[in-house]
């Protein structure tokens, strides 16, 4: 059986995306949003993922990117074309 | 067991939708071999490699190219896969990492067994171009 054969490198991580948008962020704990009133009781919670804003006027994105490529020589070329390409950003989230 | 985010820079992931990869997590290394034995001979995949990605973590590429139905049919096989297939179903790919994340180091290879001429190689030739990463 004569499979065609898809070589894929996959590069994932949060990076910053372009535009800036208003967003009121609310307290996060490890991968969950807490809110809390103004004398730190508990209010609610939610899930939370970096897809969401780290600040009011930082936001990311988490979308893999693909890479096709034939040869290991070309696909280290181009992970570092786009690796180069954005600005991939570190963050805490702990609780 | 929660998600855990890349939260340290980038990952780069070896992908395919053609071959056999298994993540296997929180298990000893005995077992992990185990699984890959019993798979390879059950299904004649050819051959494996078994990695170690972190402690009590491992990751198995195996030598044959499959078709995604066959995919789906052998990972559902072993109740030891079937929290990884249905992550990967999601995905409609299968995806294992060959680089440093979040601090711990890219995953090192502990055992090879069988063939190496078809999945393995294209896994290897990466592994060992992106080796600094």
């Amino acid at each position: 059986m004569n499979m065609a054969r898809k070589k894929q490198l996959k590069v994932y991580g949060t990076r910053i995306r372009g535009h800036r948008e208003r967003w009121v962020v609310k307290g996060k704990g490890r991968y969950f949003w807490v809110r809390r009133d103004s004398k730190g009781r508990f209010l609610a919670y939610g899930k939370w993922s970096p897809k969401e804003p780290l600040e009011k006027t930082l936001f990311t994105e988490t979308e893999p990117l693909i890479i096709e490529y034939e040869r290991g020589k070309e696909a280290l070329r181009k992970v570092r074309e786009v690796v180069r390409e954005w600005e991939w950003i570190d963050f805490e989230a702990e609780s | 067991m929660t998600h855990e985010w890349v939260n340290s820079g980038f990952c780069i992931g070896f992908n395919t939708d053609r071959g056999l990869l298994l993540d296997l997590d929180n298990m000893k290394f005995r077992k992990a071999l185990w699984i890959a034995e019993t798979l390879l001979k059950r299904h004649k995949l050819e051959g494996f490699l078994l990695i170690k990605s972190s402690s009590k973590n491992y990751h198995v590429v195996f030598n044959r190219y499959l078709s995604w139905r066959t995919i789906t049919k052998v990972l559902f096989s072993l109740y030891e896969c079937v929290r990884w297939a249905v992550f990967q179903m999601k995905e409609g790919q299968l995806t294992l990492r060959i680089s440093k994340k979040n601090g711990r180091d890219k995953p090192k290879i502990l055992r090879q067994v069988g063939k190496t001429d078809n999945l393995i190689k294209d896994y290897l030739e990466v592994y060992e171009k992106f080796r600094n990463f």
